[in-house]
């Protein structure tokens, strides 16, 4: 009889660390690459949450991403009714972007918020800023800026819990969405 | 051939008659009815649990053939109603070409003897070509063997013209048969009423029915002319012939086996099989074409046979062609309603045999010693399967088609002679 | 046979076809309209395209003429990212059937994914679906008299986004009830979504018969129709109606039935007054109307484009769930066969 999941990863439980320590290495990001004024834009749900705490940091404007209409599993799984709007009340031609998700895993969540960028407008640049990666990727995109790498067991998520007090947990979880 | 039908149930309505019995066919007539242990023949056949009675006429069917033969040919249909049990059939002039010449007439009837299932009393055309507008040859096509005359199921318009076609009938005597549906408030494809609205389909008020039946009755009655109506639908229709006959008028009237079992309900998902006209009415309209037959209001039951190549019924549905294929299920149908309690077999033999007869040709049908042997045996428990490689008709618009289905013809007898024979 | 809801969903109950409100359960009905309401959403943004139908062929079969629905149509398909192509047929009154048949076997060589239909025949869209092409999703575009199901859906967009819930609403309908089609899809949808008094408002020669059947009232007259409803629905009146026996004069229709703001003010205060469109101005509502505070009748035009991208989104995912799960099942049966 092992320890569950969470036990198994005692680095989750102190979330505000994690976050604490991101914020610190986007400082560093902005500062070497010199991006300047970056806007932050968060994909829906977890990673608006951490995206506000990042634009209130960095005092820099703050968009959100749904990617209900771009994702690559329509044909599947269907389409969710619930969309919630997309909202980007700026322009990001030739702006520096920090995109932000709370977890990168399979790396077909970014494919589609950069699909979905690409239609409002032509960044300068986008840097991917996560909490946590899970090395299980599918495609060809790492993050510019990660508080925590973690290997999960097949069937395994990783959740965060939110708009305050953000917690990331491990889900067990046959079909996760 | 000679033959013994040993221990069947006899019904012959005529005599009030409904008893086992055996009964001895030879030389083309009823030989003896009683117990005949003694008696022997060429062919011997145990009937125990069978049904046997005159065989039927049909007032009403069309048979195609001519400019039509996708949709059937005589020797088809003929063939498909001898397996229903008929051995005279009453075909609509509605045929391609029109029958309302001494040529078409002859056609027709020659077709059928040569294909031998059934003989032919066809109907001509009240009309020429079914317009409404020019009186037919009457005399000529009832010397040609015509029993009445129809003017299908287009009525005329014009009153004028219309007295002229009963004085002109009146003349000779003839009978004039009616499809009673006024034209105009005829322009829909269903009954109307909640399942068309609901389906958006442009509905056939009773009144399109009615209307036509109150000024057919008075032409009849002024001229003296001897009329039936063919295939009522509704309630008050059935009410109104009530009332004539009530009246004293010499008048007939059948009814078409599908609206004594299907309703406009059967329309639902819009299927096309049950697009008929006259269309199909409510459930209370049907109830009381059953009491009708129960109490002689209505005489006769017919088929309204219509057979179609399929391409006919596949289309949204106001535009498929109009009619059933029955004779494959006419058997089971009445079956089903003897069953439900809805019809003895004595009404229904009564209303398929021996008042059609007395329709057609003036006597009715019997189980009578020294007449014609035209007689019909039915298995009303025979189980089988109606498709592609058991139905006689050409017509591929066979509503209960891959359906189990209960009741069946066993035989049919023609003058004596074999006409249909499932399995002796 | 098929009914309504066998033959418009998928063994799992998803959307493959959308014919008509009727034989839809209200969850569905309601997935539909928040699905909508998101691709409202979009179509508020400057970038008014999503991704959903990439690669997909959409194809417009209009035998009768719309222009209008026709266009909102390719403007969704369009807006969905999908291949569009519009055909229109005018098929002669003798040779409808097997035009339509052979029209749609020919069509069946191109692949497409999905037909937005209509047709004058009542039950052509079903005829389609059941019997001719049952693996290409078919979008309902309106079929003779008797469905017009993304108008009728637009409509309780527009009444939810504006009134809120179904139940407490009083809702008439008013005009050309007989030859509406999506009259009666109205009224199907708003008694699924718990709407308990719709009221129908013709003079007889326009009423359906036996129409009660189908849970509305019905009235002869403006004064007891619209009565402190809170949604008047006008409907189109043909021209042809004054000239085939249906009513005598565009006048007599217009000062008995017409949607004045004197009549209006009968209605509930905040009272929505719609109307599928083309307007009619004089003959069933007055340009004081049609144009005034309470109109919805623009709102409508954008909700249809947004209705028709999540039925024409939610019918494609289900055709598509649909093909895989039989591809898996014939797949496992071949798998049989080897062992």
């Amino acid at each position: 009889m092992g320890a569950t999941p969470n036990q198994q990863h005692p680095e989750l439980a102190d979330t505000p660390a994690l976050v604490s320590h991101l914020l610190d290495q986007i400082n560093q990001l902005i500062n070497t690459q010199a991006l300047d004024q970056p806007l932050v834009i968060g994909i829906h749900t977890g990673g608006v949450w951490l995206a506000k705490v990042i634009a209130d940091h960095l005092q820099a404007p703050l968009g959100q991403l749904d990617i209900a209409f771009y994702r690559d599993d329509f044909s599947k799984n269907g389409l969710h009714p619930q969309v919630s709007p997309s909202s980007l009340p700026f322009n990001i031609n030739d702006r520096h972007l920090l995109l932000v998700d709370d977890v990168l895993m399979s790396g077909r969540t970014v494919r589609a918020a950069m699909n979905e960028l690409f239609d409002f407008g032509r960044p300068a640049s986008i840097k991917l800023v996560t909490l946590c990666s899970v090395n299980q990727r599918e495609l060809p995109i790492q993050a510019d800026v990660c508080a925590l790498a973690l290997d999960l067991e097949a069937g395994q998520y990783l959740q965060l819990d939110g708009p305050e007090n953000l917690k990331l947990s491990i889900i067990e979880q046959a079909n996760h969405e | 051939m000679s033959i013994i039908i040993r221990g069947a149930r006899l019904i012959d309505p005529s005599k009030q008659l409904d008893q086992v019995s055996d009964i001895h066919v030879q030389a083309g007539r009823i030989k003896s009815i009683g117990h005949l242990a003694d008696q022997s023949s060429d062919l011997e056949i145990d009937a125990k649990g069978l049904i046997l009675s005159p065989s039927f006429l049909d007032l009403h069917t069309c048979l195609r053939d001519l400019n039509q033969i996708q949709k059937g040919t005589i020797a088809s249909e003929t063939q498909a109603a001898a397996s229903a049990g008929f051995t005279h059939l009453c075909p609509s002039p509605d045929t391609q070409p029109c029958s309302d010449s001494g040529s078409v007439i002859s056609l027709i009837k020659s077709k059928a003897a040569a294909a031998g299932f059934c003989e032919l009393l066809p109907i001509a055309a009240l009309t020429q070509d079914l317009k409404g507008s020019q009186l037919s040859n009457m005399e000529a096509l009832a010397q040609a063997g015509c029993i009445g005359f129809s003017n299908a199921g287009y009525d005329i318009d014009n009153n004028t013209v219309l007295l002229r076609c009963y004085e002109y009938a009146a003349t000779f005597g003839l009978k004039v048969l009616v499809q009673a549906q006024d034209r105009q408030l005829g322009d829909g494809h269903m009954h109307a009423g909640a399942t068309a609205t609901r389906m958006g389909l442009d509905g056939i008020l009773v009144i399109a029915e009615t209307l036509s039946i109150s000024r057919h009755l008075q032409f009849m009655q002024h001229t003296g002319v001897s009329g039936h109506f063919n295939q009522l639908t509704s309630a008050a229709g059935v009410d109104l012939i009530r009332q004539a006959k009530a009246q004293g008028m010499d008048v007939t009237a059948d009814v078409g086996i599908a609206h004594l079992c299907f309703t406009d309900t059967a329309i639902e998902g819009y299927q096309s099989q049950y697009h008929v006209q006259p269309p199909l009415r409510e459930e209370s309209d049907r109830k009381a074409l059953l009491i009708g037959i129960e109490d002689g209001t209505l005489d006769a039951i017919c088929s309204a046979h219509q057979p179609h190549e399929s391409a006919a019924k596949c289309a949204p549905f106001a535009a498929t062609e109009t009619g059933m294929a029955m004779y494959d299920m006419l058997v089971p149908l009445i079956q089903k309603l003897v069953h439900a309690g809805d019809l003895t077999w004595t009404a229904a033999i009564r209303a398929l045999s021996c008042n059609s007869a007395k329709i057609a040709v003036g006597t009715t049908t019997s189980l009578t010693i020294g007449e014609a042997a035209n007689l019909t045996l039915i298995d009303p428990s025979h189980e089988w399967a109606l498709d592609a490689s058991s139905q006689l008709s050409r017509g591929t618009n066979q509503a209960l088609a891959q359906q189990t289905l209960k009741g069946r013809a066993q035989l049919t007898l023609k003058d004596g002679l074999i006409t249909y024979n499932r399995q002796y | 046979m098929s009914n309504l809801a066998e033959l418009q969903l998928t063994k799992k109950g998803e959307l493959r076809h959308f014919l008509s409100p009727e034989g839809l359960d209200r969850i569905m009905l309601e997935r539909i309209l928040d699905t909508a309401d998101s691709f409202v959403v979009v179509g508020n943004q400057e970038v008014k395209k999503v991704p959903l139908l990439r690669g997909r062929t959409v194809v417009n079969l209009f035998f009768e003429n719309s222009t209008r629905t026709r266009s909102t149509f390719e403007l969704a398909a369009q807006r969905l990212s999908a291949d569009v192509l519009t055909l229109d047929i005018k098929t002669s009154a003798a040779s409808k059937g097997e035009s339509l048949l052979d029209t749609l076997q020919n069509l069946r060589a191109m692949h497409s994914d999905m037909f937005i239909v209509r047709h004058s025949d009542s039950g052509a869209a079903h005829f389609i679906a059941e019997q001719v092409t049952p693996d290409v999703a078919i979008i309902n575009a309106g079929d003779g008299h008797h469905a017009h199901p993304t108008q009728a859906m637009l409509d309780m967009l527009t009444i939810r986004r504006h009134k809120g819930s179904f139940e407490p609403l009083s809702v008439a309908i008013v005009g050309d009830i007989l030859h509406s089609r999506v009259a009666r899809d109205q009224i199907h949808a708003l008694k699924t979504l718990g709407c308990t008094d719709i009221r129908l408002v013709a003079p007889h020669t326009l009423m359906p018969y036996a129409i009660e059947s189908m849970g509305v009232t019905t009235h002869s007259s403006m004064d007891s129709g619209i009565n402190n409803v809170d949604v008047v629905i006008m409907l189109r009146l043909q021209t042809e109606r004054m000239t085939s026996a249906f009513l005598p004069s565009a006048g007599e229709y217009f000062r008995l039935y017409g949607l004045t703001k004197e009549r209006l003010s009968q209605a509930k205060p905040n009272a929505v007054v719609m109307h599928p469109g083309p307007i009619n101005r004089g003959i069933e509502i007055e340009s004081a109307v049609a144009d005034g505070p309470q109109s919805m009748i623009l709102n409508q035009v954008g909700y249809g484009i947004a209705l028709r991208m999540a039925v024409m989104s939610m019918a494609m995912s289900g055709q598509m769930q649909q093909r895989q799960t039989e591809a898996k099942q014939a797949s496992s049966l071949t798998g049989e066969l080897h062992k």
